[in-house]
């Protein structure tokens, strides 16, 4: 297991870059180095040595992972959890009854959701219940659906890996009462000129409030709903 | 190598023969910790004040505090209470010896059992244990490990807590933490059962981030609500 994380943070080390936004492709990902190719017959020895079975297959399937992070989340079904009992930065999804389509938040605050598909922000009842059953109704009174289904998305050992190497020991703060700056940074770049967004000043807020690559990237693909 | 049963046999022996000796006085050897040691011919025992607390049939005593000692005959030593003036343990044992609050009893084949100075509990007997955690003593339960796995035991009532599958245990003040074999870290209640919520929980009052340690083999681990170690 340990050798694994090894493994993927050596790749995250020679293979990506840090945090940028393609403004043509309108994402932001952690992208790869040219010749990718090359880059594994040199690290194939010292993956070799730490998993003797790691393969050509493996390593494409972790360079496959690291390209879309937002996707690789463990996905675990509850029954119920409580506003406080989530940490700021975590990802819940839920079903409603009445959508089709999942909706899926970032908890920014005590109380405060952000869509991530859509960039909305909501305030509930501190003391809400996300529970089956449940009808989630905003602070203002709007009513976004009866819960049908909750799933967490907890991150993975691809985030951990990223985070370990372009997040540098953001484990180390506790996680900040408000993820908003992190947006607002974000927003106001897309919103001004996509073209100048500071990635590395992102990723240092990032670090002081706490929050690792999973929450990260969904703050930012929610701030992809702002245009200019 | 000389049994069990063989030592028991000696011990009341002699206790029986010393009850028979009661003619001849026995002599002040030296005091320590306000106890006095004792011999008749060629055994020790011990005395608190005027009372015998320990009668002189042992080839070998050593104090370790007020009230416990280590007592030997033929190779083999036992813990004796002074408190209660009984043996507190068999005589397995090869060698005792103090680290800091415990008593590590040495067994054959390296193996050892281990005595709480502080709490006056004897945690673990038989020695079944390779390894424990001799360096954090305020945790509320001790870590033990046999070959890769970890069990805890609670300080004060001694009870074994077994785990399933715990690859490394970590010296926290309160609780049962322990790093599964799918690398993740499991809060457990006292049957061994996976509390995630209760993680969860302790993890958010310590600010999203929760720093784990295990100081004997100098291992940090920090996690997050789902048990993930962040820093490995």
């Amino acid at each position: 297991m340990e050798e694994n994380s090894h493994i993927l943070k050596l790749i995250v080390k020679e293979c990506c870059l840090p945090l940028h936004f393609d403004e043509e492709e309108r994402q932001f990902s952690f992208p790869f180095r040219y010749r990718l190719n090359e880059i594994w017959e040199r690290l194939k020895p010292e993956i070799r040595r730490l998993n003797s079975e790691w393969f050509l297959r493996d390593f494409n399937a972790a360079l496959a992972a690291f390209a879309f992070p937002l996707n690789q989340t463990e996905i675990i079904h509850i029954h119920n959890i409580s506003n406080n009992e989530l940490c700021n930065g975590e990802v819940i999804e839920l079903d409603f009854k009445e959508k089709n389509i999942p909706e899926i938040y970032i908890k920014m605050g005590s109380g405060q959701y952000l869509n991530r598909d859509t960039g909305t922000g909501y305030t509930i009842s501190e003391f809400f219940e996300f529970k089956v059953g449940n009808i989630l109704l905003t602070s203002e009174g709007k009513r976004l659906g009866e819960i049908r289904a909750i799933r967490l998305h907890s991150p993975t050992d691809i985030h951990i890996a990223l985070g370990r190497i372009f997040l540098t020991g953001y484990y180390r703060h506790t996680v900040s009462s408000s993820l908003w700056p992190i947006y607002e940074e974000a927003s106001a770049s897309m919103l001004n000129n996509p073209k100048d967004i500071n990635c590395e000043r992102i990723t240092q807020i990032a670090i002081k409030n706490g929050i690792g690559v999973l929450p990260l990237l969904s703050i930012l693909k929610a701030s992809l709903s702002v245009k200019p | 190598m000389i049994r069990q049963e063989e030592i028991n046999d000696i011990y009341l022996k002699r206790l029986q023969k010393d009850e028979d000796l009661f003619y001849i006085k026995v002599l002040p050897i030296e005091t320590s910790f306000d106890v006095k040691l004792i011999r008749r011919k060629k055994f020790y025992g011990i005395c608190c004040g005027k009372e015998q607390t320990a009668a002189p049939v042992f080839d070998e005593i050593v104090l370790f505090s007020e009230s416990i000692a280590d007592v030997k005959i033929q190779e083999r030593h036992a813990l004796f209470d002074l408190n209660t003036k009984r043996l507190i343990s068999k005589f397995l044992y090869e060698r005792i010896e103090k680290s800091g609050n415990w008593l590590i009893l040495h067994r054959p084949k390296n193996r050892i059992g281990i005595y709480d100075l502080l709490k006056s509990c004897l945690l673990v007997e038989d020695g079944s244990y390779e390894a424990y955690n001799l360096k954090d003593d305020t945790t509320e339960y001790l870590w033990v490990r046999r070959g890769k796995y970890y069990d805890y035991i609670n300080r004060e009532t001694g009870k074994l807590h077994t785990l399933p599958g715990v690859i490394m245990a970590y010296d926290t003040s309160h609780g049962l933490f322990g790093l599964g074999e799918y690398g993740k870290v499991t809060y457990f209640n006292e049957y061994g059962v996976p509390k995630p919520k209760e993680l969860r929980q302790i993890v958010l009052k310590a600010g999203g981030h929760l720093v784990l340690n295990n100081f004997t083999y100098n291992i940090q681990h920090i996690i997050d609500v789902y048990g993930n170690i962040l820093n490995i």
